[in-house]
């Protein structure tokens, strides 16, 4: 008996030691000395954009104007000087970039949707729109890191695309036509080839198929070859001047961005153009054209000492709720108090070394993983209290709340597969705060508070 | 049943003046939430928060205000008002070269408007997840307490979230507490705890109805004995 006491007594030391350990390397660190200074090898956290702070683009409904150069025909000049346009005749009128009859709101709500389609199709883990309906001027949120410059480049374009005659400058092909924009890689054995591949739908396949038809290299009855070439414009400008050789069928038109070897940055490059090319081809064209008034990081308003405050508080809660939860159970209301700690310690560890991004969702969800766990301990502590089948009474509780939790468990469990960071961030916490209570207190509180009883 | 029914009837009278406060007075949204006005001053040395808090408060006295960092070279700050008046502007640039020794001016300062989150955009992102799990929660409640009433458990595992969401919402109304960062994850909180608060006590109904079962067999092997 005696010895069977000693063995017991060292069990719970020893448990304690590790949740004591565990504890210490979660809130303190493990530090080594790197060059000259002491670091800490834990990883840290990552903190969510809601919490470390936005690029916050500004974009204005374009009210200047241009100026447009038109021949005796009707026909657009590209450019001409003062001097060009008196001698040949050509008239030049200012027009406004967006025409009055265009800059209605549900053109400015439009112009919205297409650009949260935008964000949407690059994957923007964390975004912000809203809009001034009445006079159309939007503002964007976005999360800051290496992507963000180039995907603030495919917001601000209108996405109009075109194929044009080059000579007449007649439109043949338009956004219209067009089913869908991808990527396409060929890995060659001087590098990777990066495309843009384009499908057009039934009309435009067939519009394809007659350019491809028209638009080629010929030689005439008195020997001169002529070409009829095609411009490829996106936004005015353009991107291909080209006549076919063959004809399209199958409404398929692969167009070459660059290639480059996989360690070269030309390549990322590539691929990010065409990337933003295939976005703004996959959707409609704005109908407004925007101009960029402000584009700045803005640090959060909640800034770290506000998350810091809001922590101090959960804890300050959580401290009060445990000496409660002492005073009831004594001895082992205080086993349990020290599990919850290590528990605690072990879900702050994990979510450093699984790279959650921590934002308010994140720092909820702490909470409500924390409210859980007290709320079992409580329960468990009542159920087990003069009982002596107490290994028995602890499973089936467990069991109990294992089945209790599952709606929360498929909340975090779905939100975990989304990529909008304030819900992916409660989602991931929960889901591993879940996963945790449950191992954590089967293995470590379940012989902590079956040895307390026993000694 | 008595108890329950105050409950019923408190949350009941919770709701409706919750939807007379947000039909007369709508909500109040926070700053970073609502119309407002950032001014984005280049002040080209570096500065501390907690001073240009100060001179905030003193340009803005009682009007609401937040003040952030531009970039990460800590020279350059936003504040964030509701409505900002030339004096306001004159004063501001006044202060800031009185405390940082620069010569700036109102045109060195630059105004964005920030319109409103409208509502529905803020919930779009969440409808899916929302949509989703609601789905798969009910499911699992049907499949787990169907000895309980699939109609009762049906009914309760919609309507209590949603009456919960509802006085959540009129509490909002009423206090006038704004809407922030913080209202949809907590939202999302209430709505997981009130299921765990309902799958908690059909835990014990079937418990309870399991034990009352096996009593009842207990006694019918010992009657045919």
């Amino acid at each position: 008996m005696k010895e069977k006491r000693k063995g017991n007594h060292l069990k719970t030391v020893l448990i304690v030691l590790i949740i004591v350990l565990i504890s210490l390397i979660s809130f303190v660190g493990i530090y080594i000395q790197d060059k000259n200074r002491m670091a800490n090898i834990i990883p840290d956290y990552i903190i969510g954009t809601d919490v470390e702070g936005y690029r916050v683009v500004s974009l204005n409904v374009d009210n200047s104007t241009k100026d447009i150069i038109k021949d005796a025909d009707g026909n657009v000049i590209e450019s001409a000087t003062d001097e060009e346009i008196a001698e040949k005749g050509y008239t030049k009128t200012t027009e406004p970039i967006n025409k009055p009859e265009n800059l209605t709101t549900q053109n400015y709500e439009k112009s919205k949707e297409i650009i949260q389609q935008r964000l949407e199709e690059l994957q923007v883990s964390d975004y912000k729109v809203r809009q001034n309906p009445e006079y159309g001027n939007i503002v964007i949120e976005l999360k800051e890191d290496l992507n963000t410059d180039n995907i603030i480049s495919s917001l601000t374009s209108v996405g109009k695309f075109e194929i044009q005659n080059n000579d007449t400058k007649e439109v043949l092909i338009t956004n219209q036509d067009i089913e869908d924009v991808s990527v396409l890689y060929n890995n060659t054995t001087t590098g990777t080839d990066i495309y843009l591949g384009i499908e057009f739908n039934k009309e435009g396949t067939k519009k394809l198929e007659d350019i491809t038809r028209t638009y080629i290299k010929s030689t005439d009855q008195d020997g001169n070859e002529t070409e009829k070439k095609i411009n490829m414009l996106l936004d005015g400008n353009s991107i291909l001047t080209t006549s076919f050789t063959e004809p399209i069928v199958d409404g398929k038109l692969q167009l070459s961005v660059g290639s480059g070897s996989a360690s070269s940055s030309n390549l990322s490059q590539y691929i990010a153009q065409a990337t933003n090319m295939a976005v703004l081809l996959n959707h409609e064209s704005m109908p407004i054209t925007y101009t960029m008034e402000s584009n700045k990081f803005i640090q959060s308003a909640i800034n770290t000492q506000v998350v810091k405050i809001i922590v101090i508080a959960v804890a300050i809660i959580i401290g009060i709720s445990l000496i409660v939860m002492m005073i009831l159970y004594r001895k082992r209301g205080i086993f349990a108090a020290i599990s919850h700690i290590g528990l605690t310690a072990v879900i702050l560890l994990i979510l450093r070394y699984t790279n959650v991004e921590i934002g308010i969702g994140g720092i909820i969800g702490l909470a409500f993983i924390q409210v859980m766990n007290y709320l079992l301990l409580m329960l468990i502590l009542k159920k087990t209290k003069n009982n002596k089948k107490e290994n028995t009474d602890f499973k089936a509780t467990l069991i109990q709340f294992c089945f209790v939790m599952i709606p929360a468990y498929i909340v975090a469990i779905v939100f975990s597969f989304t990529t909008f960071l304030p819900i992916y961030s409660f989602g991931m916490v929960v889901f591993w705060g879940i996963t945790l209570i449950v191992l954590y207190n089967l293995v470590i509180t379940k012989n902590l508070l079956i040895h307390a009883k026993e000694e | 049943m008595k108890k329950s029914r105050i409950i019923y009837v408190l949350l009941a009278l919770i709701i409706i003046a919750g939807a007379i406060c947000a039909y007369t007075m709508k909500f109040n949204f926070s700053l970073a939430y609502d119309d407002s006005v950032r001014i984005d001053i280049s002040i080209g040395k570096e500065y501390k928060v907690e001073d240009m808090n100060q001179i905030a408060k003193e340009v803005f006295q009682d009007q609401e205000f937040i003040v952030q960092d531009v970039e990460i070279f800590n020279d350059m700050a936003a504040i964030t008002v509701r409505t900002v008046t030339d004096e306001q502007k004159n004063q501001l640039v006044q202060k800031v070269n009185e405390k940082y020794g620069t010569e700036l001016t109102t045109d060195d300062l630059l105004e964005v408007k920030l319109p409103h989150y409208r509502g529905r955009d803020i919930m779009r992102r969440y409808f899916w997840p929302i949509g989703i799990s609601s789905i798969l929660i009910l499911i699992y409640m049907l499949i787990r307490y169907h000895k309980l009433g699939k109609i009762k458990v049906l009914v309760s595992t919609v309507l209590w979230p949603v009456v919960m969401e509802l006085v959540y919402l009129s509490i909002l109304a009423i206090t006038r507490l704004p809407i922030s960062f913080y209202t949809l994850p907590l939202g999302i909180v209430i709505a997981t705890m009130t299921l765990f608060i309902l799958a908690y006590c059909y835990e014990k109904k079937l418990a309870s109805s399991k034990r009352k079962e096996d009593i009842s067999k207990i006694k019918e092997e010992e009657t045919e004995k």
